[in-house]
């Protein structure tokens, strides 16, 4: 908010009225504020009130002005999420609104109960000041996040509340501490400094001293609104940070589940398998020897049923993790997934890849993204009722991009991810979640007799050659 | 006698398995097992030292993998044939195997019955799959066959908005991706996407790319 000449020079004028009327602090009052300041007289005021015609004029250039310098806080804090951001911003935009030199906010650490100091401006500092912080009823902003109340000194060397004289912090004339208010709730205290000379020469400071009515209660409002900002960025980088947490234990989940599968899986081929297989070898050579007719044909029994475990063994490792997928790669473990699902039920998958050749994918890209690829052709066979589906594999510009598509009843996304059961919806939102997980994404297009399109999109990490 | 021997040389990381193949093949009047290998790097080394005329190689071992060590194998010395023995029932598989320079594709379920045969087809310089394996590679060359028997006599009667569809179909976005790079709807792109199929007779998307990259619609 930009001050006129003439509001200045009213303001002036009004600064030294007040100065002179001098308002008499009483040493015990803990907090001032010029609201309660009962009937002591006009509050000296640098505000518009001043050179208003009326009164009714005044009020109403006083709440229009302050309804302004509200929104403009509103816009400044709403730019940002992150706490700093938005506590450097509230601060520069108060300060210019009710034009005072310099200020600090702090914020209480819910976890020390101590309120520590997060942003400053316009004042001297010590190079660090990192863990600087007050308890609660501890100088200025304890004594204001302890009562919930704003408080103004005006000569801040007589004062003994004013606890911090220690080296390289400047120390202003003038102070108001007020509450930054949320749910109720003290969250931080933001102090305002006048740090001008008084051009008065007079024991209190006439620059602040006109903080008045309006404007503590302005200031309080502000209070509320930065505290909301401080509220709500807090939770918002709760939030991100729990966010983070999650996707970093889902990673350990899977990348554990997945090496467990290849575990067994392994376990399976090289123990059972193998020794099926040698059991089958014995068998071989008892046949050549010369044995009865029914000891043969009881051997191949046994054979034949050892050619059975063998089989359900070898199917058993690859539902659990196909082998080529860490032998061949994913474009062929790909191949015999659609080939797979093919045998099943029938449907056949059109598959085509390009770009794959000279790329090494890292082993959890091709992992997740055959899994999904995997859930996307389940889903088609289980709900599409299609009678083709395709699989595009491609490559291109460090990116991997997989499409499944089908021509069968599709579906309504929105209205499945709302109420399918849960199996299905889990389906639908682990596939976005293993692809978010690599930094990429999965997107469903579908609607009611349009069939259904999966896509799979994952940056492939540079070590490769990268296609084109 | 001993100079007609077949010398075989057995990689395999299973010591059951690999002692009972050995007591198998031993029993073979014209095998005879020079070595044997438990893994990749063993069974590259021994290839080297004992020259063998038949390898049989596990493909899935621990360490240098069986398909590594096919490869250099095969590069050091052409005339050993190889014999794969996996568990293994893939095409992927056996296309990667018999592009590396094997001669037999063996699965472990089939091994009593097959490998005996299979040794001695490579000996005499043949080839031995899989019956199975056989099939799926006969019918995996005539898929190819008609695919380009069907795109050769194909007109393009495309409109220049389908042939534009087609080509961002192509270069792999979704319906709707197309339908917000050109400003139509979702609906009208996949009209296009349903008149084009129609006309040149394809099914799917996957066609539609292959088309698109055979005819050279990419490079415009």
């Amino acid at each position: 908010m930009q001050k006129t000449q003439a509001v200045r020079e009213a303001e002036e004028r009004a600064a030294a009225r007040g100065a002179s009327g001098g308002l008499d602090e009483p040493a015990t009052a803990p907090y001032w504020c010029p609201m309660m300041d009962g009937p002591a007289g006009t509050p000296p005021c640098r505000r518009a009130r001043a050179d208003a015609t009326s009164a009714g004029d005044g009020e109403l250039v006083q709440r229009n002005k302050e309804l302004s310098a509200l929104v403009a806080l509103a816009e400044t804090i709403s730019r940002s999420q992150e706490l700093r951001t938005v506590l450097e911003d509230a601060l520069e935009k108060v300060l210019e609104i009710v034009a005072m030199e310099g200020g600090e906010i702090l914020i209480l650490d819910p976890d020390s109960g101590r309120l520590v100091l997060r942003a400053t401006r316009g004042i001297e500092t010590p190079q660090t000041r990192e863990g600087v912080s007050f308890a609660p009823g501890e100088g200025v902003p304890g004594l204001v996040a302890e009562a919930a109340r704003p408080m103004v000194i005006r000569n801040v060397l007589k004062d003994p509340r004013f606890v911090r004289a220690r080296a390289g912090w400047q120390t202003p004339h003038a102070l108001v501490g007020i509450p930054l208010m949320a749910r109720g709730e003290v969250v931080g205290v933001m102090d305002l400094f006048c740090l001008r000379e008084c051009p008065h020469r007079t024991e209190e400071c006439v620059q602040c001293a006109c903080v008045d009515a309006e404007d503590v209660s302005l200031l309080l409002a502000m209070g509320q609104q930065i505290g909301m900002a401080i509220d709500s960025a807090r939770l918002w980088e709760e939030l991100r940070r729990k966010e983070k947490n999650r996707a970093h234990l889902l990673q350990q989940v899977i990348v554990a589940q997945e090496e467990e599968r290849k575990r067994i899986a392994r376990e399976l081929h090289d123990g059972a398998g193998q020794l099926l297989a040698s059991l089958m070898i014995s068998v071989k050579r008892l046949q050549s020897m010369d044995l009865p007719e029914e000891a043969c044909a009881r051997m191949r029994e046994i054979r034949a049923t050892a050619a059975r475990i063998l089989e359900e063994v070898h199917d058993l490792a690859l539902g659990l993790r196909p082998s080529m997928l860490d032998d061949l790669g994913l474009a062929v473990a790909l191949a015999c997934a659609c080939d797979d699902l093919g045998r099943r039920t029938g449907i056949a998958v059109d598959y085509h890849r390009d770009g794959l050749e000279s790329i090494h994918l890292p082993g959890a890209v091709e992992i997740a993204v055959y899994r999904i690829v995997q859930e996307a052709l389940t889903n088609v066979a289980k709900h599409a009722s299609a009678s083709n589906v395709s699989l595009l594999l491609r490559a291109r510009g460090g990116r991997l991009r997989a499409i499944v598509e089908d021509d069968g009843v599709g579906f309504d996304v929105a209205a499945t991810l709302e109420d399918a059961p849960e199996e299905r919806k889990l389906g639908l939102v682990g596939m976005q979640e293993r692809a978010s997980l690599l930094g990429g994404s999965c997107t469903v297009e579908s609607r009611p007799g349009a069939g259904c399109t999966v896509v799979v999109e994952v940056p492939i990490p540079r070590q490769g050659e990268a296609y084109e | 006698m001993s100079e007609n021997r077949i010398r075989l040389l057995l990689a395999d990381d299973h010591a059951v398995l690999r002692s009972g193949l050995r007591l198998l093949l031993s029993e073979q009047p014209d095998m005879e097992v020079v070595g044997e290998a438990a893994d990749g790097e063993e069974a590259i080394n021994k290839a080297r030292e004992l020259k063998p005329d038949v390898l049989l190689l596990d493909i899935t071992m621990p360490g240098v993998g069986g398909l590594e060590a096919l490869e250099r194998i095969k590069k050091e010395d052409p005339d050993i044939k190889v014999v794969v023995l996996t568990m293994h029932d893939d095409e992927s598989y056996m296309e990667r195997i018999m592009t590396s320079g094997g001669s037999g594709y063996v699965l472990k379920k089939a091994a009593d019955t097959e490998l005996l045969q299979a040794i001695r087809a490579v000996q005499q310089g043949g080839v031995y799959l899989h019956p199975a394996m056989t099939r799926a590679l006969v019918s995996q060359l005539q898929r190819k066959a008609v695919a380009q028997e069907k795109q050769s006599h194909l007109e393009s009667k495309l409109s220049e908005r389908e042939r534009e569809v087609l080509k961002l179909i192509a270069q792999g976005y979704t319906n709707k991706e197309i339908a917000d790079m050109i400003f139509l709807s979702v609906k009208t792109v996949e009209t296009h996407k349903a008149h084009i199929m129609d006309k040149l007779e394809l099914r799917s998307r996957a066609e539609l790319v292959r088309y698109a990259l055979d005819n050279g619609l990419l490079k415009a």
